[in-house]
């Protein structure tokens, strides 16, 4: 009895590692195709599939069925029920720790008009907008603060704010420009240099570089390419997140 | 006798002939060799004759094997600097492999870039040494010492959902960049930053915004995120002063219903003045791609005889399986060639270029097309010898089964819109081989099998050789006016980066990274499954002659 309890246990995992055998197999034909998952379900085009927590039910139902008006296409057309419990398999058995923290990717769902908002913070048509300086839900570069606190009133406010962090660098080699400082060592100087749209880190000896209070900037020249209405949208988003 | 000599006399002809220096000497100072991309030395001590003789001189082991070796190295003045899939640089003495200094680009903690780590190249000058990020920067280390002397954020990776694996281009004071995307939902461009400072310069958006010419190639808002990514690198030609290159497939790629239209300036090959990045002209090859063709791989400049005429030329060969020869003073086409056996997306070409009887997936229908979403040749790059007259292809033969499905676009998100599945051509198999053409006619001389495929990039010499490696782990010269294989050493890992020649002190090296890597690769066992997996890892190796230089 107990002889055949350990025969029925073996073969049981021997099917079981069978079936990831299969589906690590498929896998490479369907899932990590040139484009969309990375092999062994590290990230690709697609999410990494790696060091995730899914359930058989869920991969099983996206495997056959894919996600709608996403990237993920359905397989049941040309996969049986056997093959893609075997993906699932797969997938299910790639639970060690991640090769690398996963990204998260998903932002929070909003109404409409602050939608309108976010889009217009990260506007790609406009070089990325406020998020070429600043990160705010999962998106963004944070160089500047994080911009949960003392949020200007109104357009006019945002436009007319200074920041007490950006200095003036005066340069051996070139004219000056507004900095926000990073790193001010004895030996090294490391400043955001903000003359530029998109703002450079630049590495300076220190004898090359020397930062003055009130760098005369404000936002007024970035903020330009944006209308008050568009602005106060913004506000109205960057509130919502508080 | 007679014939030889002939053929020199043609080889000489061409060389004089040529307005564009394209061949590299004693270094090789940037991506394609030179920016005109040939990646053809004029170095000939290592040759037909000798080159059986080659031997291992020296290894490097980076120690990042993620996503295998991809790098072209630089050499400038004996120094060899090589960047790694995690944005390593080392910079090493080229005679003897010594560590001069290196650098590790550090992530920001939670930024798995999500392409995975993936590194192409390097470019070096004003004592800078550039290189763009798996997560979307551009840095600029001090090339005496290593020290990170700037850095920009191109664009945050989680909303573009790209990022730069290419090499950075350097022409005069600016260095330029693309970046990845073309399968996401973005609007791919190319930037240029001050070499000095890394203030920004410029930015060439592959897709015209409202108001500029070409904008009426798409409707609606499909413009802000349909795709067009640079994500290689381009060329230069000074006397012209104008930047080409390649652009990347529209998005969504496989289901173009809801962009009718050209999709200006996708899977194309532009033409941008080099202080201003304007748009000088374009070609398209491919208008309204529906079969994730990018254009977006290398720019051979050179100077070809066509009817009678010596032109300045760019010979483009691209995902579709077609070599574009164009007129690179004003944009026209001159001729193309097919370089694949198995092609069926269009039926043919008219004289002027016009594609003939395209064939696109319908919704829910899968379509066979040849060549594959992988193309007829991956990203690994071509070469030209203007001492043979022969243009060499690493070429692919691979076909895929397109289905389209309706998609709707969201900001940095995955954007293919339909699925492909990877097929053996109708009644023959996928494989891969070297093959030499005649850059005008496209008159195949020769064909060179290999056990699979091959991913490495080419290199061709004076000495009439071609050198390039495959996933099995063999780095190989063949002669490069028959195609047989000459000489050939074991590497151990696949190779899927690009070679390069170089000399010190009178004794010439070629050096190969090795250590097999990248997306396309991954697929590598679903075609050949019952050979053993190309193996990673991350190793230059050093060759030359014996008695070379002593």
């Amino acid at each position: 009895m107990k002889f055949c309890a350990v025969l029925l246990f073996s073969v049981l995992a021997f099917a079981q590692d069978d079936s990831i055998a299969t589906g690590a197999m498929l896998f490479r034909t369907h899932c990590s195709v040139a484009y969309c998952h990375g092999s062994a379900g590290t990230p690709g085009r697609a999410p990494q599939l790696a060091g995730r927590s899914f359930t058989r039910e869920h991969l099983t139902d996206v495997i056959a069925n894919g996600i709608p008006k996403t990237a993920m296409p359905g397989f049941k057309k040309e996969l049986n029920q056997a093959r893609i419990a075997a993906i699932a398999s797969y997938v299910l058995s790639l639970t060690g720790p991640a090769a690398a923290e996963p990204i998260k990717l998903e932002r929070r769902d909003l109404p409409p008009e602050l939608k309108a908002g976010r889009a217009l913070f990260f506007d790609a048509t406009r070089m990325g907008g406020c998020g070429a300086c600043h990160a705010a839900d999962g998106w963004g570069i944070a160089i500047g603060p994080a911009l949960a606190k003392n949020l200007p009133a109104d357009a006019a406010a945002l436009r007319a704010y200074q920041s007490e962090h950006v200095r003036r660098a005066e340069l051996q080699k070139e004219a000056p420009l507004p900095a926000l400082p990073v790193n001010v060592g004895a030996t090294i100087v490391t400043v955001y240099d903000l003359s530029s749209p998109l703002p450079v880190l630049r590495t300076f000896a220190a004898s090359e570089i020397r930062l003055t209070p009130n760098g005369g900037w404000n936002h007024a020249g970035t903020l330009r390419a944006f209308s008050d209405a568009e602005l106060n949208s913004i506000l109205s988003f960057l509130r919502a997140l508080q | 006798m007679m014939k030889t000599l002939c053929a020199l006399c043609a080889a000489v002809f061409s060389l004089a002939a040529q307005t564009i220096p394209g061949a590299t000497g004693a270094n090789w100072p940037s991506y394609g060799g030179t920016h005109a991309a040939w990646r053809y030395s004029s170095l000939d001590q290592i040759n037909t004759g000798n080159v059986a003789k080659l031997s291992a001189v020296w290894a490097f082991q980076t120690g990042d094997a993620e996503h295998g070796l991809q790098s072209t190295p630089i050499v400038i003045d004996g120094i060899l600097y090589l960047s790694t899939s995690s944005n390593w640089v080392f910079a090493l003495d080229a005679a003897t492999g010594r560590v001069l200094w290196e650098y590790r680009y550090t992530f920001a903690k939670g930024s798995t870039p999500l392409y995975g780590k993936q590194n192409r190249g390097l470019a070096v000058g004003h004592g800078l040494v550039f290189m763009g990020t798996a997560d979307n920067h551009l840095v600029a280390l001090d090339q005496k010492t290593g020290r990170e002397f700037w850095r920009v954020n191109v664009e945050d990776f989680k909303q573009c959902g790209c990022n730069i694996t290419g090499a950075p281009l350097l022409v005069k004071d600016k260095v330029i960049v693309g970046g990845t995307g073309g399968d996401s939902a973005h609007r791919g461009y190319l930037t240029a930053f001050e070499a000095r400072t890394g203030r920004f310069a410029w930015r060439f958006y592959v897709i015209p915004g409202p108001g500029e010419k070409g904008h009426e190639t798409w409707p609606g808002d499909t413009w802000k995120l349909g795709g067009g990514a640079p994500w290689m690198t381009g060329s230069y030609d000074p006397a012209l002063n104008l930047i080409y290159w390649g652009t990347g497939n529209a998005s969504s790629d496989v289901n173009p219903a809801k962009r009718r239209g050209d999709n200006l300036y996708t899977a194309s090959v532009v033409a941008l003045d080099a202080d201003t990045g304007k748009l000088r002209w374009h070609y398209q090859e491919v208008p309204q791609d529906a079969w994730d063709f990018d254009s977006a791989y290398e720019v051979i400049l050179t100077d070809l005889e066509i009817k009678g005429v010596m032109r300045k030329v760019l010979v483009h060969p691209t995902k579709a399986g077609y070599a574009w020869v164009i007129d690179r003073t004003n944009g026209e086409f001159l001729t193309a060639w097919k370089y694949v056996k198995h092609l069926n997306w269009i039926s043919g070409m008219t004289e002027s270029g016009k594609l003939v009887g395209r064939r696109e997936a319908e919704p829910g229908k899968p379509a066979f097309i040849c060549p594959s979403a992988v193309g007829g040749k991956s990203w690994n790059q071509s070469t030209w010898s203007p001492h043979t007259g022969l243009i060499y292809v690493p070429v692919v033969e691979l076909c895929n089964d397109l289905t389209a499905t309706d998609q709707e676009p969201e900001e940095g998100k995955s954007f293919i819109g339909g699925k492909w599945e990877m097929k053996p051509p109708a009644g023959g198999k996928a494989e891969g081989y070297l093959a030499a053409f005649n850059p005008v006619t496209g008159e195949r001389k020769w064909v060179a099998p290999t056990p699979s495929w091959i991913l490495a990039s080419l290199l061709s010499t004076a000495g009439d050789l071609v050198f390039t490696g495959d996933p099995e782990g063999n780095f190989f010269a063949v002669d490069a006016r028959s195609g047989a294989k000459l000489w050939s050493f074991p590497t151990g890992g696949g190779h899927r980066g690009s070679a390069v020649t170089y000399s010190v002190n009178g004794r010439q090296y070629v050096a190969t990274p090795s250590g097999w890597g990248s997306l396309v690769g991954a697929f590598h066992r679903t075609l050949w499954q019952d050979t053993p997996a190309p193996r990673s890892g991350s190793t230059l190796f050093v060759f030359a002659l014996p008695e070379a230089g002593r």
